[in-house]
């Protein structure tokens, strides 16, 4: 979404990361509706990594403001990398 | 187990923060890898997990001027329909083709990182 919203409607970058995260809200909440009613969520489990992930996004959207983001965007590549090669052998 | 949760959590919201997306491409595999849910289940989980992630990070975000709310509600509100089909196409189709096209992207969204120019 990040992308569409730089090239489309021509975003700079930090618009558009902050801009599709309210869209991404709506969309999860839909979606989340959804999957309840085939019983795909496990509550607990969600709320066990959703409640700490709101401290990371406050240091995330400070740490963006203040830190070049080259190393970060590399480092966040190889691990996406490695969750792939994970997914695809277990 | 639940120390693991909390990582994959703070680290998630760290990556939403910082790259605007939801978290979901940490999510998934952190809660496939480190709690063991299947996939399916994992994806389910892990749109939980985003709702707040998300409204909290705009909630920043517009703080620090970045948030066009308009936009992202529209963008959001036209979504609901294929989000809502998406969610259906999931729970019909072989497990192990989520897992290999959720790796796919990953795959894709680690090459747009590694090609994408830094603006700072």
């Amino acid at each position: 979404m990040v992308p569409l919203f730089i090239l489309w409607l021509g975003y700079e970058e930090r618009e558009a990361t902050g801009t599709s995260l309210a869209a991404i809200a709506i969309i999860a909440a839909a979606a989340v509706v959804v999957q309840l009613t085939y019983g795909n969520v496990h509550v607990g489990d969600g709320l066990l990594v959703g409640i700490p992930a709101v401290g990371g996004v406050l240091a995330g959207t400070w740490l963006q403001q203040r830190v070049p983001r080259r190393k970060l965007q590399v480092l966040f590549a190889l691990l996406l990398l490695a969750s792939a090669v994970k997914l695809v052998v277990a | 187990m639940s120390l693991g949760a909390v990582a994959i959590g703070f680290v998630a919201g760290a990556i939403a923060g910082m790259f605007g997306v939801g978290g979901g491409v940490i999510f998934v595999p952190g809660l496939v890898i480190l709690l063991g849910l299947d996939q399916v289940d994992a994806e389910a989980t892990s749109l939980l997990a985003i709702v707040p992630v998300a409204i909290v990070g705009a909630y920043r975000q517009s703080g620090y001027g970045n948030l066009r709310l308009r936009d992202g509600i529209m963008v959001g509100a036209l979504a609901i329909p294929f989000a809502a089909l998406g969610v259906v196409v999931v729970n019909a189709v072989p497990e192990r083709a989520i897992e290999l096209g959720f790796a796919a992207l990953l795959v894709y969204v680690a090459i747009g990182l590694l090609r994408s120019d830094s603006h700072e």
